[in-house]
């Protein structure tokens, strides 16, 4: 037994966090207020992680990524949780399934979102399909050698997304056992409309959008995977995006408590800093514990992962234990902060509406206990 | 970087769920009600060693290390609570103080009994007037010629009545207080002077006795001093992570059964047409205790291990400490919820349990000072 991590992955989170103080921390609040991440600032932060070589970190080696095991990982967005997730977005690469381009497509997809020359996102969100995949109503139709695209997709990280990687029922009588497929769209593809851009409660510097796919027809060799193999496809991916959502809520969950510990320190009422208050030391300690709860059950899960074991149930329990606790740090944060934590100049008044969309994206907190249950009621 | 468990805590771990599938789960009731464990299985727990788990092997214990103590401690604390409290001293502050600290001729003397089960130990520190804040005992041992007198009054002490020697921590220099004023002695069973006073009756915890220890110019020789006459303090400071790491084990372990019983029963108890597992009120208090149980263990191992790499986690023992039996305490609610009226009849260990996890958020220091030594490290409080 050793617990210790790899050399290299605490290497790694040392560049991580150099890169995020010097290059993306600066610029939290100028994100913040143009509710952007600009073409011209994209092109710099993507240029500067890929010669501190953690630009698309989590993609294999062999495609130009970082290789980065889930170990790695938990350590890197720990670091990437620190500031805004707009900025750390920038560098985070393709979505890991774009692994599944063949053919053609590495070229034209793949390699160019490696090199940081385009970008893209994944489209699955309709307003009658969440959590949910499987109920979506965008429908691809086989027209000879093509497929035609109809459906709306809403809350959609792509704002800047040169193709969009687009869930479509393929057969409507299978659904998730075979009849949901992906798809390669390029953004003005004749058809394709990014209709709007959503006004959000936190996340300003990377605001989604909605799609409107109207007799859009890509043709076949657009098909990322296998026709009908969509849905599972997205789903082998899932437990690998609850440790990386994980980890950077205990990331968020850190920066959170050092910018309480800092101001109950300062902050001095009734002749005594806040820091010698019960009350506020309570709320402290509540976080520093979560926070190393969450890392302890992490680690292990990414090793496992790593190893290829099971880890759907305990990747489930690491989203909603730090998604839930990281939005109760900020929440206590801004208590300790009090009116300071209200003002706009103040960044946990930021953090706080950031985090409340944790408990719900990549899986609500509903949906985890859900996945959990089930796993408990058929085992136990 | 290797998660797998060593063959040796494998071996032990295998062995004490086997004692307590067939041996231990099976009398839990007998013991709630009889509030004592069977000499046979006491004997037996003797005879495999578990008094002595963690007493090195020169001395005839099994040297287990804190990882793998913790780990039998969280199998051992599924049936009833009598088990692990048998030992958990012996394995504890009982020899460790003597271990660390202690002559020669103490650790030849005392180990071996201690790690045999030959000789049980108890840990006497608090006071009416002290507890979590120990440096406040008023029992004072006075030196005359080789042998001090030792006047006071001891309560809640765990095994006090049954124990055979009992490290005392008494006041030899007022003045000094915690600086170099308090020394601990090895008090033996049958000294003039030293006697068991009332059994405590408690909330839960029924097979385990605890009750006040009196001295009464208890004559306590030179030679049964532990350490430095003065460094009674130091001596025993030095096994609190220790302490809260081995009840945090000891808090999991029930846990763990709770939503192991609450899951069963929870698929067998049926309510308009259908069995309450499959209610969503019921599925989340099932998933919020499995996650916790979860987190609570991780940092519970990862803690151990650190410890026995002989790494300082005394930040880290108190948040184990504090999440494993704040944790372990809204698992036995919530099992009592799931449960029902069956969860608050005495037929079912359920509300046994809810009684005895309540203890746990005060024992080995309550939660409230936990987060006081948890929040000095983070502010930089002194």
């Amino acid at each position: 037994m050793d617990l210790n991590f790899p050399e290299e992955w605490l290497m790694l989170q040392q560049t991580v966090r150099r890169f995020v103080q010097k290059e993306l921390a600066p610029l939290e609040e100028e994100v913040e207020a143009k509710k952007e991440v600009p073409m011209d600032l994209r092109q710099r932060i993507k240029k500067r992680a890929l010669e501190a070589g953690i630009y698309a970190m989590r993609m294999p080696k062999e495609v130009g990524g970082g290789g980065v095991d889930l170990v790695g990982m938990a350590l890197a967005m720990q670091e990437l949780g620190k500031t805004s997730m707009a900025l750390d977005m920038v560098i985070a690469g393709p979505p890991p399934f774009l692994i599944e381009a063949r053919g053609a497509q590495i070229e034209r997809y793949l390699m160019p979102c490696m090199r940081g020359e385009k970008e893209t996102c994944f489209a699955i969100t309709e307003p009658h399909a969440g959590s949910d995949i499987a109920a979506i109503k965008t429908t691809a139709s086989r027209d000879g050698e093509f497929f035609v695209l109809n459906g709306v997709k809403h809350f959609i990280t792509g704002r800047y997304a040169d193709f969009f990687i687009v869930m479509a029922v393929t057969d409507s009588t299978l659904r998730a056992r075979g009849g949901i497929t992906n798809f390669l769209v390029d953004r003005g593809h004749p058809g394709v409309k990014v209709a709007r851009t959503q006004e959000v409660m936190g996340q300003w510097g990377h605001q989604p959008v909605e799609i409107v796919l109207e007799e859009c027809k890509v043709p076949l060799e657009n098909v990322l995977g296998e026709v009908g193999q969509g849905f599972s496809s997205a789903m082998k991916w899932l437990p690998q995006g609850r440790i990386y959502m994980g980890s950077r809520c205990i990331g968020t969950a850190q920066r959170i408590m050092d910018l309480a510990i800092d101001h109950a320190r300062r902050r001095v009422t009734f002749g005594k800093p806040l820091a010698q208050r019960q009350a506020i030391q309570w709320m402290i300690t509540e976080m520093a514990t979560n926070i190393a709860a969450a890392q302890s059950m992490t680690y292990r899960t990414a090793w496992e992962g790593d190893r290829g074991m099971d880890i759907r149930a305990k990747s489930s329990m690491i989203k909603l234990f730090t998604s839930e606790m990281v939005w109760k740090a900020a929440d206590d944060a801004l208590q300790i902060f009090g009116g300071m934590g209200y003002m706009r100049e103040c960044p946990i008044e930021r953090i706080w509406r950031d985090v409340r969309v944790m408990r719900i994206w990549e899986g609500t907190s509903e949906i985890q206990r859900m996945l959990i249950a089930r796993g408990l009621l058929a085992n136990g | 970087m290797d998660y797998e468990i060593p063959e040796e805590i494998r071996l032990i771990v295998n062995t004490t769920k086997e004692l307590v599938r067939r041996d231990l789960d099976p009398i839990a009731e007998q013991v709630e009600r009889d509030g004592v464990v069977p000499e046979g299985i006491v004997q037996k727990m003797k005879r495999l060693g578990y008094f002595g788990l963690r007493v090195p092997e020169q001395f005839g214990g099994g040297g287990l290390s804190t990882l793998g103590y913790c780990m039998v401690l969280e199998e051992l604390s599924k049936p009833h609570k009598a088990f692990w409290s048998l030992i958990y001293v012996n394995n504890g502050i009982g020899f460790q103080t003597i271990w660390s600290d202690g002559t020669d001729e103490q650790r030849r003397r005392f180990l071996p009994a201690l790690a045999s089960g030959e000789k049980i130990a108890a840990f006497a520190l608090t006071e009416p007037e002290a507890g979590s804040d120990a440096a406040a005992i008023r029992t004072s041992a006075v030196k005359k010629g080789d042998l001090f007198l030792i006047n006071g009054l001891k309560h809640f002490i765990t095994n006090g009545p049954i124990a055979d020697l009992v490290i005392t921590m008494a006041v030899t220099d007022k003045t000094l207080g915690a600086r170099g004023g308090i020394t601990a002695f090895i008090v033996e069973k049958g000294t003039p002077g030293f006697r068991v006073g009332q059994i405590h009756q408690t909330l839960g915890d029924s097979a385990t006795l605890q009750s006040e220890l009196i001295y009464e110019g208890c004559a306590v020789p030179l030679s049964n001093v532990i350490g430095r006459v003065g460094q009674g303090f130091e001596v025993a400071m030095k096994f609190l992570d220790d302490g809260r790491l081995t009840m945090a084990a000891c808090a999991i372990g029930p846990a763990q059964r709770l939503l192991e019983l609450s899951i069963a029963y929870s698929k067998q108890r049926v309510t308009f047409g259908r069995p309450i597992a499959q209610r969503q009120a019921i599925q989340w208090m099932l998933a919020d205790a499995a996650t916790e149980i979860c987190a609570a263990r991780e940092m519970l191992y990862r803690t151990a291990w650190a410890k026995d790499q002989g790494r300082s986690v005394t930040l880290e023992s108190s948040m184990v400490k504090l999440f494993a039996t704040e944790m372990a305490f809204r698992v036995a609610d919530r099992a009592v919820q799931i449960h029902g009226s069956m969860g608050y009849a005495k037929e079912f260990p359920v509300e046994r349990w809810y009684r005895d996890l309540r203890s746990a958020r005060i024992t080995e220091g309550p939660s409230e000072i936990q987060r006081m030594i948890i929040a000095r490290e983070l502010l930089g409080l002194k």
